[in-house]
């Protein structure tokens, strides 16, 4: 069944279900990575072509995004999608500003090392469930 | 924003749930307008005022704040 299928009620019960799954993933995931000793991805050999690709596909995936959002937010009820769309604002300025003090040498760094890719993405997904609860509990004015 | 909401669904005899589906809404953002934790798109306001039958200045005040 397709989510516009879902009743308003539906909507939001999947919405509040797949937040509480996104932050229990996001907890269990910035654990679990603690312990990952797998090396990374070597640098690029070529980092000209590295960059160019990176930013084409960087400005194609958020193209085809901003599309698929707005469809979303047609098909979704909009006390749900404002729900998530603060819950990302949320997000994103959390995940900026631990990023920044964990990658620090002279912050979080020095005794966390650095962050890998998985908890940074774990720490997105965990603070935009956060945000969401937030805003779903205290309300969108809060 | 302050608005009458609950009063009309009140003097009406609905439930949430029920003025939510008149509204295509779901029942958490009835109550959310109700309790002044969500403030309604135009569209939605402009819905309601409809279903009601009455200006939306008569339902949503601004200046109750």
């Amino acid at each position: 069944m397709s989510i516009s299928k879902l009743s308003r009620d539906g909507q939001q019960k999947v919405a509040d279900f797949s937040f509480g799954l996104m932050a229990t993933f996001a907890v269990l995931g910035l654990f679990g990575d603690s312990f990952d000793t797998t090396p990374l991805i070597p640098n690029a050999p070529n980092p000209v072509l590295t960059g160019i690709a990176s930013a084409a596909l960087m400005v194609l995936i958020a193209l085809v995004v901003t599309k698929v959002a707005a469809l979303d937010r047609k098909r979704s009820e909009e006390y749900t999608f404002q729900l998530m769309a603060n819950g990302a604002v949320v997000s994103v300025m959390t995940t900026l500003f631990v990023t920044l003090v964990w990658s620090s040498e002279f912050l979080l760094g020095r005794w966390l090392g650095a962050p890998s890719h998985s908890q940074i993405l774990a720490c997105l997904l965990g603070s935009w469930a956060i945000g969401y609860f937030a805003y779903r509990t205290r309300g969108l004015q809060a | 924003m302050k608005n009458r909401l609950k009063v009309l669904r009140a003097e009406r005899d609905w439930s949430q749930a029920e003025l939510a589906g008149k509204l295509d809404v779901s029942r958490q953002a009835v109550n959310a307008i109700e309790t002044g934790k969500h403030d309604p798109s135009l569209t939605l306001a402009f819905r309601i005022a409809r279903l009601f039958g009455s200006p939306i200045e008569n339902i949503f005040n601004d200046e109750l704040d």
